[in-house]
């Protein structure tokens, strides 16, 4: 498995973002920072995607969002004050 | 409804949209989304960004959460450069090369008086069930004074796992929604003198430099 990736690496190195400069030696290690690097982005993201889904769940956080999106969308809030449409949205005096 | 970063997807009611800025593991996990309102136009917004094939802008300082369930169809898909440009901005009104760069800085204060929201504040918002909601303002004080309508981030008491997108703040006592910014219209904050203040009544910068880094990493900016 080893000899075959390495003669994979060795052909076609720009499959694996390397360049043809260089050692097997180099290339290998370059390989192994790759693949070291890819698995602790996916690791990153796993704890991230936990992390997220614990605050998903919480009460208080579901009820600041939606109060937040009354805010916005409900009539005279925020979307219509930016477009101009109801009483809230007269021009904001210049100091 | 799903969404991905980048896409604009229809709010309900009317010829707007949200372009969805939050990362797509957010996307996926949360219940809501974060991004920029998208209007017929933006003669009111300075730093509205057009989308090509699109007769709407994209208001950068207009940013929203919305919970997912009140998106309506996929309507358009942003180009790449012209989504950086719409995290360029937002960047921008957040004070984020300033607050980002090394030694971090707070971003520049208007001349005159402070009449408006501050940069940094924490302020109650709206009362709902007997209780209020503390928000501490992130976007830049020229940006708050102009519109008059500061992007806010929830911090909580409520301790779960620190972590960037929701980072630790006051000394460990409360921690930052940094994911769930979003412009509120001043009047909705109790800011008038004499309005009670929470305390602590600010962030310290370290703290506002986790802040900027957490919705660097929700937002995608």
């Amino acid at each position: 498995m080893r000899a075959l990736l390495l003669e994979d690496v060795s052909e076609h190195p720009e499959r694996y973002g390397l360049t043809r400069e260089g050692s097997e030696a180099a290339r290998l290690q370059a390989l192994l920072e790759l693949g070291a690097e890819t698995a602790r982005r996916r690791i990153e993201e796993q704890e991230m995607e936990a992390v997220y889904r614990e605050w998903a769940t919480d009460s208080e956080r579901s009820e600041a969002v939606e109060e937040l999106a009354s805010l916005a969308l409900g009539t005279g809030g925020l979307i219509d004050e930016v477009l101009g449409r109801g009483p809230e949205a007269a021009p904001r005096p210049t100091e | 409804m799903t969404a991905r970063r980048g896409e604009v997807h229809g709010l309900a009611g009317g010829d707007t949209g949200l372009l969805v800025l939050t990362n797509d593991t957010w996307n996926r996990a949360m219940g809501s989304v974060g991004g920029v309102l998208v209007a017929p136009h933006g003669d009111l917004d300075p730093l509205s960004v057009e989308l090509p094939g699109d007769r709407r802008v994209a208001l950068v300082g207009v940013l929203l959460t919305i919970p997912r369930a009140r998106l309506t169809i996929l309507e358009y898909v942003v180009p790449s450069a012209q989504l950086e440009h719409v995290a360029g901005g937002l960047r921008s009104v957040l004070g984020h090369p300033v607050l980002l760069s090394s030694p971090p800085a707070a971003p520049p204060i208007p001349a005159g008086p402070v009449t408006y929201p501050a940069w940094g504040q924490i302020y109650y918002g709206p009362p709902h069930r007997d209780e209020s909601k503390r928000y501490v303002v992130v976007s830049h004080d020229l940006h708050n004074r102009t519109t008059g309508r500061p992007i806010v981030v929830r911090t909580t008491s409520q301790a779960k796992r620190d972590h960037r997108s929701f980072p630790t703040i006051e000394d460990g006592a409360a921690q930052a929604c940094c994911g769930d910014a979003a412009a509120l219209a001043e009047r909705h904050l109790r800011c008038c003198p004499g309005d009670a203040r929470p305390i602590p009544a600010s962030l310290s910068l370290t703290d506002m430099v986790a802040v900027a880094r957490g919705m660097a990493e929700t937002h995608g900016l």
